[in-house]
């Protein structure tokens, strides 16, 4: 279970995290929504600390991430993987490999840095991106594939971490709909059948609506609405997105 | 069961094995391409460096048995310094006064190699500069003009600078002009080559954008590539500049200016102490000019990293 106390950060003078209490048990799929600035993106990076909270607390089973170090702190990114806007692939590498990057964590690093992985793991790798069916372009440079195929490829690169928890930052904010429709499938299955938990900011109402069990919504960098979907009211909805919203 | 196994059932006992079983074919046959050409690649080089060895006439023996006659010319060259004498007067043997008697005119000299290290820079990294975005091959205009411009630049990069001030020299008479423009060709050609291959790496994305709002080539170069290359621009024109300072104390060999031809006057005169002290001057010099260059550098790619 995943549980932040009072978790603030603060960039110069402005909160964008003004203590932030949460629970989320495993299993969960929560969509985090807002406008652009509200805080949901250093939310995210706050968790694996990508970002520095300022501070508060973030538990996960007892563990005090907030103290962790070293070998700790990476195995703790390791275990909750992060899915990224932008891919983050290494675009020039071939898809196999950017997949087997997230092995990293398990190996020692003589071996990793001349790509020596496993039989098991290159097994493990091909599969899963057979289930998202890209077992044809493993060998490919990851940047000839397409927007939705690559963020696929970082979901599987997430998979090989054998994450507990899965951070999407945005996943689908520069797809068109049919991809988005295919990455939110892929995580919305991995959700199910794996039991990850997965925390994800989404700016699309709609979609946090079809594929969320509960809805986060944030403004200033604070919690204003926590429910499932369908305790979404219009003036909740007003509060998030701001007065001049006419179509919702 | 291991998680990696669960990834693999996950698949479907189907989509999953056949997936695998396709990619390790597709991998195996990649790898015997990839030894076939890197180790047909490998012994070709091999042969060719025996091959050069032997027609070098690279004989490790020569080389060790060379070595005593190394350490007599360097015995030869190194001053009698005497520490006790060290701060005395330039007329006390064994000061370093004494060795460094013409430190006036050798600075004088290394000066002028400075400023004609300088000149060369500027005029060579400026039409390195222009050239480098017509050779690019994803920015060049038309078809032969980029394949023309690399091979100029090319040309340009193997004429040693030397032999190019030796020609200059025998045209334009003796004198610091001969060694500027030699030192501007080849910085051309070299420059003009590594900016090229920089441009080559860049993001296509914001020319793109450029093109599309109705940009020529000098609009696309200016605002889609230009702001992405800069700073490496800099950081390779100030590497230039250390290495041109070398190169303008070498071109004085031949009668082009700087400090090279009092180096020469030395050597033939058998002034060997000499010799070393100049070598030392200019060994300090391109030290300072490292650091600050590297600082320069700095300030230029911080602001824009």
């Amino acid at each position: 279970m995943l549980k932040l106390i009072e978790l603030t950060k603060v960039f110069g003078t402005r909160r964008a995290l003004d203590g932030v209490t949460l629970e989320v048990a495993d299993g969960e799929f929560v969509g985090i929504i807002g406008r652009s600035g509200a805080g949901k993106s250093t939310l995210i990076r706050s968790i694996n600390r990508l970002h520095e909270p300022t501070s508060g607390k973030i538990l996960f089973d007892g563990i005090d991430v907030m103290a962790l170090k070293g070998r700790a702190l990476r195995q703790w990114r390791a275990d909750c993987a992060m899915i990224f806007q932008q891919f983050n692939l290494a675009g020039r590498m071939d898809v196999l490999t950017n997949v087997l990057v997230g092995r990293l964590q398990k190996r020692s690093t003589l071996p990793t840095l001349f790509k020596l992985f496993s039989a098991e793991e290159r097994a493990a790798a091909v599969a899963t991106l057979a289930r998202f069916d890209l077992a044809e372009a493993a060998l490919q440079r990851a940047e000839t594939l397409s927007g939705g195929q690559q963020q696929r490829v970082a979901i599987a690169r997430a998979l090989m971490q054998e994450p507990k928890l899965i951070l999407a930052d945005e996943p689908i904010a520069s797809l068109d709909p049919k991809n988005s429709e295919a990455v939110m499938d892929a995580l919305a299955e991995v959700n199910k059948r794996e039991g990850i938990t997965i925390l994800c900011n989404l700016h699309d109402l709609d979609i946090a609506a079809e594929y969320c069990g509960r809805i986060i919504g944030m403004e200033k960098g604070k919690i204003v609405f926590d429910g499932p979907p369908a305790a979404l009211d219009r003036e909740t909805r007003q509060r998030i997105y701001g007065q001049d919203l006419k179509a919702a | 069961m291991t998680a990696l196994n669960e990834l693999i059932a996950a698949a479907g006992p189907q989509k999953g094995p056949a997936a695998i079983a396709a990619f390790e074919a597709e991998r195996t046959a990649y790898a015997r391409r990839w030894w076939l050409f890197f180790g047909l690649g490998g012994a070709l080089f091999l042969a060719a460096f025996a091959g050069a060895a032997f027609i070098a006439d690279f004989d490790p023996v020569r080389f060790v048995s060379g070595l005593p006659q190394m350490a007599e010319f360097l015995e030869r060259a190194l001053p009698h310094l005497d520490w006790a004498q060290l701060g005395a007067a330039k007329t006390v043997e064994g000061s370093l006064a004494f060795w460094f008697y013409a430190w006036p005119k050798w600075l004088g000299l290394l000066w002028e190699s400075i400023e004609m290290a300088i000149l060369a820079t500027a005029l060579g990294g400026g039409a390195a500069f222009a050239l480098s975005f017509v050779a690019a091959r994803n920015i060049g205009p038309g078809r032969w003009l980029p394949v023309v411009v690399r091979r100029l630049l090319e040309f340009l990069r193997t004429l040693p600078d030397i032999i190019v001030a030796l020609v200059f020299v025998q045209a334009f008479g003796p004198g610091a002009l001969a060694g500027v423009l030699a030192i501007a060709l080849h910085t051309t050609g070299a420059l003009g080559k590594l900016m090229s291959e920089v441009h080559e790496n860049i993001d296509m994305k914001p020319l793109e954008g450029v093109r599309a709002v109705g940009g020529n080539w000098f609009h696309v170069v200016r605002f889609g590539a230009m702001p992405q290359i800069m700073p490496n621009f800099f950081s390779y024109a100030l590497l230039r500049l250390e290495v041109n300072i070398a190169a303008a104390a070498a071109v004085g060999y031949v009668g082009a200016g700087g400090i090279g031809q009092e180096l020469v006057i030395a050597i033939e005169n058998l002034r060997f102490d000499d010799a070393l002290a100049i070598i030392v001057m200019v060994i300090a010099l391109i030290f300072v000019i490292d650091l600050t260059s590297e600082r320069i550098r700095h300030a230029f790619i911080g602001r824009v990293r």
